[in-house]
């Protein structure tokens, strides 16, 4: 039976350490033969936008979101599923698109049956100031360990 | 205050752009004072376009709004060849109004099902409104999907695009490539008049107001890009004479500016003004589909926006329907023209309203000077009165009740703040 696994990168890469779930899904691509693991159909992506993850939602079984989140001490990777993802700061609903968690719980509202399983790889970062190309070092080093948590969490899935 | 006189104060509108708050002092049973306090900090376009090359304006001004980036691309670029002499036409032009069509459903999408609707459901949110009407926003966001379709192929991509330019596209698409979208297109078409049927159920509250609308008017079509700018109280002018007509003013508890009628003050302008102006230029089908929910020009209770908004994504999808059916490949992706010393105006219908930009430039086409007045400033003063006229029902509404009923007012004309007020916390003092 084939799995269809997503992993997703979310990012800005022009925010600094906000563009370490773009890094890291880089590093995972540059690994990609490690990541076809048998019977488990691995793709993807990149969004700027969390509204760009309902589509995603609608065509997964396992989806992996991998980001930043304000927490200390940067540099940190934790795994998270939605609601644990709720605790951390996000941006409100609005004309102008709503959060990751946010998108994530309303696809899981809208796409029951679709989405067995979502988990987030999160990547502790300090608040971004502004323009910034790049990661900061701490930030950096944590880009191969969220890799391996992604790699992780699909191998346990494909049991 | 005394004798039993209230203050409704809303400390925390929160805004796309920045905060906002509301104020609404009620003597007896009447409003005495209402503040839209918008603290939204000073973003400075204006003064930085100044010295910036002409061909920059587009995509710089379209940072402005992550809704609405084309109808900002838009306007500027219509002022820009204002300003050159120089004509789009055809194809070219077609393939405008399928772009401004897919800006359209995009924005009213999201408010219409997200963030509106729950509103007349009477829940705190769309999400909430998703556990038991999660048929309808999947619906909702289906549509708005075919409307970022739209401006993801013309634009390169869905928000802020960058395949526009003066005088065109830097890149026209294929037939072929645009005709894969025709099915989807067909399908939100018809989804939305579904939708209209539903939500025409709603309640809607009764008020009604003398609204001075305010929008283009072209001679043929329902207004996008071009038109003159009229009004229901007599105004029908071409766009360099705008400044003439409205003046924007500063009062002191809002950073963003009040734009109001020299003549005779607040205006509305966006679907509601559109509609009411324009209902002669829909298709026979659109009117029909209107008529079928009972909606006519002119229509004054701005609560019915949301029937209107679904009334206009309609439109923009038989409009896309038909740009896309039609299209030819042009030989040209863009006009071209030499730059001169002049001053250029532009306006385009923006989804939530008249959307102006008026440009001078030397002969190089350096800017000197940059004017814009954005759809949510000429509304705010409107939105004022809307409250003015609603606060003897606020006053007889428990206090989470009349805490809605503010935030829905507010939400009818869709403005930047409109999303978050959601969270609003409302507090009534006892004098």
């Amino acid at each position: 039976m084939t799995r269809a696994t997503r992993i997703v990168g979310i990012g800005q890469p022009f925010a600094g350490d906000d563009g370490v779930g773009l890094a890291v899904v880089n590093e995972l691509e540059q690994m990609s033969a490690l990541v076809q693991v048998s019977f488990v159909q691995v793709s993807f992506a990149r969004v700027a936008d969390a509204m760009g993850l309902l589509p995603l939602i609608e065509s997964s079984e396992l989806l992996v979101v991998v980001d930043a989140v304000l927490a200390s001490p940067a540099g940190q990777v934790k795994v998270l599923d939605v609601d644990e993802l709720s605790s951390f700061p996000s941006c409100r609903a609005s004309s102008h698109g709503f959060g990751v968690a946010k998108a994530l719980g309303l696809g899981t509202v809208l796409y029951p049956a679709e989405t067995r399983e979502i988990r987030i790889v999160a990547v502790c970062i300090d608040r971004p100031r502004g323009y910034a190309v790049g990661l900061s070092p701490v930030v950096a080093d944590a880009v191969r360990v969220a890799a391996a948590r992604v790699l992780s969490l699909v191998a346990s899935c494909a049991r | 205050m005394s004798n039993g006189d209230r203050i409704i104060r809303v400390n925390y509108l929160a805004r796309v752009e920045g905060e906002g708050s509301l104020l609404i002092k009620l003597k007896g049973d009447q409003a005495a004072e209402v503040q839209l306090g918008i603290f939204e900090p000073p973003r400075f376009f204006e003064a930085f376009l100044r010295g910036r090359a002409h061909r920059e304006v587009p995509d710089i001004t379209s940072r402005i709004c992550g809704i609405c980036p084309v109808a900002y691309m838009m306007s500027a670029c219509h002022a820009m060849e204002d300003a050159l002499g120089i004509r789009v036409t055809g194809q070219l032009r077609a393939l405008r109004r399928l772009l401004y069509a897919g800006e359209w459903v995009e924005s009213h999408a999201l408010h219409v099902f997200f963030l509106h609707a729950p509103d007349f459901l009477g829940y705190p949110d769309g999400f909430a409104m998703a556990k038991e009407h999660g048929e309808w926003i999947r619906k909702g966001l289906r549509i708005k999907k075919a409307g970022n379709a739209i401006v993801a192929l013309l634009g390169g991509r869905e928000i802020h695009p960058v395949n526009v330019r003066i005088g065109g596209f830097y890149r026209a698409p294929t037939r072929a490539e645009l005709e894969p979208l025709l099915p989807e297109l067909r399908w939100a078409r018809e989804a939305c008049t579904e939708s209209l049927m539903w939500m025409s159920t709603f309640s809607f509250p009764s008020l009604e107001r003398d609204y001075e609308f305010v929008a283009l008017r072209h001679d043929e079509e329902y207004p996008f890009c071009e038109g003159r700018v009229v009004s229901s109280k007599g105004l029908d002018l071409p766009l360099c004479e705008f400044d003439a007509h409205f003046e924007e003013e500063q009062v002191p508890y809002s950073n963003a500016l009040h734009a109001r009628v020299r003549e005779r003050g607040a205006y509305l302008c966006g679907p509601l003004a559109r509609f009411n102006l324009n209902f002669d230029r829909l298709s026979p089908e659109i009117q029909a589909l209107a008529a079928k929910v009972g909606l006519g020009a002119p229509c004054r209770n701005p609560f019915k926006n949301i029937l209107v908004r679904l009334i206009e994504m309609a439109h923009a999808f038989e409009q896309a329907i038909s740009v896309i059916e039609r299209y030819e490949l042009p030989a040209e992706p863009c006009v071209s023209a030499p730059t001169r010393a002049s001053t250029g105006f532009g306006g385009t219908e923006a989804p939530r309203g008249l959307l102006y930009h008026r440009y001078q430039l030397d002969d190089e086409g350096t800017i000197l000077d940059a004017k814009i007045v954005a759809p949510t400033s000429q509304n705010q003063k409107t939105i004022e009165e809307d409250l003015f006229a609603l606060a003897p029902e606020l006053l007889q509404l428990p206090h989470e009740d009349a805490t809605r009923r503010a935030e829905q007012a507010i939400r009818n004309h869709d403005p930047c703040i409109s999303c978050a007020t959601h969270f609003l916390k409302l507090r009534v003092e006892q004098a």
